[in-house]
């Protein structure tokens, strides 16, 4: 229990350091917030006026701070200059899809890794485990841009998937089965860039995690004892390797979060990569402060999840 | 043949007053029983004369001697040298008095940092004070033949050295910051009984080539008697007896140094007498 | 290491080494230079070079011949009526290297002709000679990148690694901030807070310097765990008892410690750096036209029509993916390198 009490507060303040961080850089940029909205011709004076007395906007960048921190207690993250409207109502949907691409991504990642792991565990050094370690080094060493522009290179010129979006023009009108299909479609290539770039390293520490616990000597007993092979792997070897393993869903979380921005930009999803991409272009302080919490907090959130199923699958922790 | 302490009106070199070391338990408080390492040692060292302080493990007597050096700070108590308290001394006053107590690690491997030379390695006090270029290369040579190492290995990495070697470097390292004391940590222990004799014989001839006082720390109750002028006994943290060498062995007071005095009877009964005789 | 360790160790040295002298000796190799136009050539494909002329004959200078261009469209024709033949150590356009003003270049075809290796981009700019420049500039942004954050990791975890107690504790907690935060985002967001529109250098140096800054906190931890170590030997120690200050200490007996930790940081952090510098010029906020980097080369591919028809504009990751690859190998050789020696 206090282990969780613990992570939970080690959460929170990470949040706060990141959000103090974002509002340092705030208050280094050069042009104020406020000049900005009253140059917008879009945006009424009263707006405006209002706009000043919720966030302070006259104030220093520490008040600022407060009265965001303020509105954040009510869910409010801040108005966008860009778009004129409330930055919820834009961060919300975006980061429901980012959500939708990287946690899709990882389940993909995972049941793929481990099917592929255990297996190249269990066939250690044949040839095809030997392609597969080449394949995962060569993988590896190009970097994710790259791949991603090659695989955009080659999804243009091949016109097999649609590139760009999340769905199709007319989707309102269309089936709910056609709307799967659509959406399936659109996710193809960010979720292949993205499981692609997880992959090589999932693999490797999951090959690494089963070969070493098939090593163990309870295993051989087993195998005395007449269990089957599959068995043993899945339902004796699996849960010892899965302890280290359970550490690599934190930073799979992480790496996938990172991953997803660029893939986001580059592939035209629209996630919280694009829009912090405008937000940035366009000055958009409150977008971008906003964007980067919400990321903060998925990739934080992330690691804590993942402690908290170390906890639970480790009785040693919970004693301890 | 040495006089016997306090007999020529020679001043100590070394005193050690009611030297006192207690560790706290471990974490932002105290745990509720702190260690005494040390408590209440007092020791008198005379120039040119070894005082042997023999111990078991747990005893103190790394402690005592971390203590002496100032790696570790004492709780309490005085240490007497060169007629200022030595546990005083801060700063640049402290980097220089501090040159004159050597110690001499048990593992000489670990005291010697493994990409230097032998070369280096000697040479290090040296260029803490302040020396360099040819003469003092010459010094260290000098050093080397004093210690019998072979001018021609003065390139050799330290990891080259066997453990007897070793502990020659490292002596001949403590000598070049031309200290008055030397503290052997168990410096013999985990050496070949043939090189531990080749040792004992270097140290003597030391002893007097330099006028060192050498303060030799052992389990060892054997060792102790083949270079001890005095002995001091250690167990839990306080000394039960010490005086000269021959009176603690005629005449063992406390029953801890009368068992100690058993089994080392028992092991090696020609070193008892040739230590007796010999003196 | 064994024999056959040090072949592929030596070898893949080698590699590296003639990549990285292509780049830096870009106005030798390139043809062209960067900046020259052809708008007649707007989006030409790679010049098609050819060993056997029309009479089927086999010749060893190979040779080009020149494209005609349709005024719509892009599309180019090969005149089969004259012969280029190529030329090695030709004299061409001037460059400087090293302060020296040179003419000679490695290859190229006598005017009117050219040889557009990679094609070329929407100002007729030759793509190769483009890439090699945009080369220097993007491994040199990585190279001094990670120059700033080695040093900035080396001090402060040093620092905390050294004197201990409170001033290790506050160092850490920082770094564990900086390591919580996706780096990406992170320095995007320190960038998006500075001025968007700068000159070339100074968009340089801001990126370099950025880049740098961002990323010290993983170093740091790595230099603090070698220094604790170190801190508590005998020979530290020894050293004391002769009197030795605390920045002697640093100097003769931890940092030499620390050297192999740095160098494989070094390895890790430069083609990661490079990558920075790509990603944040692809995207608009590293170095701008007209000066090519590998970054803002790419950034082409973001038009649907250049995807779709001029597919040479991914030159400059082809030609990056290479060093990415040998940087990746190098570390990995090293790292087994430094594992055996572990004292």
């Amino acid at each position: 229990m206090r282990y969780i009490l613990r992570r939970t507060l080690h959460l929170g303040f990470l949040l706060l350091g990141v959000s103090l961080l974002s509002f340092f850089f705030l208050a280094l940029a050069p042009g104020n917030f406020l000049d900005n909205l009253r140059l917008n011709p879009q945006i009424s004076t009263e707006t405006v006026a209002a706009l000043r007395v919720q966030y302070g906007l006259d104030q220093s960048a520490l008040m600022q701070y407060f009265h965001w921190l303020r509105s954040l207690m009510h869910g409010d993250f801040g108005f966008s200059l860009a778009y004129n409207q409330q930055a919820s109502a834009l961060l919300l949907p975006r980061a429901r899809n980012t959500l939708l691409l990287t946690i899709t991504a990882a389940a993909v990642s995972w049941i793929l890794s481990l099917a592929v792991g255990i297996w190249a565990a269990t066939h250690r050094n044949r040839f095809l485990d030997r392609v597969i370690s080449l394949g995962t080094t060569t993988l590896l060493g190009i970097p994710d841009l790259l791949l991603l522009l090659l695989l955009l290179l080659l999804a243009a010129r091949t016109s097999i998937l649609p590139v760009g979006g999340m769905v199709s023009l007319d989707f309102e009108a269309m089936s709910f089965t056609q709307k799967c299909t659509d959406l399936a479609a659109h996710m193809m290539l960010p979720l292949g860039a993205l499981v692609l770039g997880a992959l090589p390293t999932l693999v490797s520490h999951i090959r690494d995690a089963m070969s070493t616990a098939l090593q163990e000597p309870f295993l051989m007993a087993g195998a005395g004892h007449g269990i089957s092979r599959r068995r043993l792997v899945l339902r004796y070897a699996l849960p010892v390797a899965a302890n280290p393993l359970i550490s690599l869903i934190g930073f799979t979380v992480g790496a996938l979060l990172s991953g997803s921005l660029l893939v986001e930009m580059v592939l035209g999803w629209p996630g919280l990569g694009p829009l912090l991409l405008e937000a940035i272009m366009s000055r958009d302080i409150y977008l971008v402060i906003g964007a980067v919490m919400f990321s903060s907090f998925f990739l934080v959130g992330g690691t804590f999840l993942a402690d908290l199923f170390l906890y639970w699958n480790d009785p040693r922790i919970r004693v301890g | 043949m040495k006089s016997e302490q306090g007999d020529t009106g020679t001043a100590p070199i070394l005193a050690v007053r009611n030297l006192t070391k207690i560790f706290l338990g471990p974490g932002l408080l105290a745990s509720p029983s702190p260690v005494a390492a040390l408590l209440e040692i007092s020791l008198t060292m005379w120039p040119s004369r070894t005082l042997a302080l023999v111990g078991e493990t747990g005893s103190g007597k790394s402690t005592l001697a971390r203590c002496l050096v100032r790696l570790e700070e004492a709780t309490s108590g005085e240490i007497f040298f060169d007629g200022a308290d030595f546990r005083l001394l801060r700063g640049a006053k402290l980097r220089s008095a501090r040159r004159q107590i050597q110690l001499v690690f048990q593992d000489a491997m670990s005291a010697l940092n493994p990409r230097f030379s032998a070369l280096e390695a000697i040479a290090e006090p040296l260029i803490l004070q302040g020396h360099s270029g040819p003469a003092m290369e010459r010094q260290v040579l000098a050093l080397m033949d004093d210690v019998g190492l072979p001018a021609a290995w003065r390139n050799r990495g330290t990891r080259q050295f066997s453990g007897g070697q070793r502990q020659r470097l490292a002596l001949a390292r403590a000598l070049a910051a031309d200290p008055q004391v030397v503290i052997l940590d168990e410096a013999l222990s985990g050496l070949d009984l043939s090189v531990q004799g080749q040792m004992i014989n270097l140290l003597l001839d030391l002893q007097v080539t330099r006028r060192l006082a050498f303060l030799f720390i052992t389990h060892d109750v054997g060792l102790a008697a083949s270079i001890g002028d005095d002995l001091a006994v250690l167990k839990n943290g306080s000394i039960l007896e010490s005086s000269t060498i021959q009176e603690v062995f005629a005449h063992p007071c406390h029953p801890y140094t009368q068992s100690l005095m058993a089994i080392m009877a028992r092991n090696a009964m020609g070193t008892f007498e040739e230590a007796s005789g010999r003196r | 290491m064994n024999k056959m360790q040090h072949h592929k160790l030596f070898l893949l040295t080698m590699v590296l080494a003639v990549l990285h002298a292509a780049v830096i000796f870009a106005g030798f190799v390139a043809p062209y230079d960067p900046a020259t136009q052809n708008r007649e050539f707007a989006f030409a494909p790679p010049t098609k070079i050819h060993f056997t002329n029309s009479a089927g004959q086999f010749t060893w200078r190979p040779f080009v011949r020149s494209s005609k261009g349709d005024e719509v469209g892009h599309s180019y024709r090969e005149d089969t009526s004259e012969l280029f033949p190529m030329r090695f150590f030709v004299h061409g356009d001037r460059y400087r290297i090293a302060g020296m003003s040179m003419s000679v270049h490695l290859f190229g075809v006598d005017a009117p002709g050219r040889v557009f290796t990679l094609g070329t981009d929407s100002f007729g700019r030759d793509v190769l000679s483009r890439a090699l420049y945009g080369g220097q500039i993007s491994l040199l942004a990585g190279l001094v990148a990670t120059a700033i954050t080695l040093l900035i990791g080396t001090f402060l975890g040093g620092l905390a690694g050294f004197y201990g107690g409170w001033l290790d504790d506050a160092i850490m907690r920082v770094a564990d901030l900086f390591l919580a935060l996706p780096w990406l985002y992170l320095l995007f967001a320190i960038r998006a807070f500075l001025p968007l529109q700068m000159e070339p250098l100074q968009a340089f140096l801001v990126l370099v310097v950025v880049i740098g800054t961002v990323g010290w906190a993983r170093p740091a931890r790595l230099v603090r765990g070698v220094v604790l170590s170190a801190r508590e030997r005998n020979y530290v120690h020894a050293a004391r008892g002769f009197g030795a200050s605390d920045g002697y200490i640093v100097w003769r007996h931890i940092l030499p410690g620390a050297a192999g930790v740095i160098v494989t940081q070094a390895i890790l952090l430069i083609p990661q750096y490079v990558m920075a510098e790509i990603t944040l010029s692809f995207l608009g906020l590293g170095v701008g036209e007209p000066v090519p980097t590998w970054g803002n080369m790419l950034n082409a591919l973001m038009q649907m029509s250049v995807l779709q028809s001029y597919w040479w504009m991914i030159a400059p990751a082809l030609l990056a993916i290479p060093f990415f690859l040998g940087y990746q190998f190098l570390g990995s050789l090293w790292g087994e390198q430094v594992a055996r020696v572990k004292p």
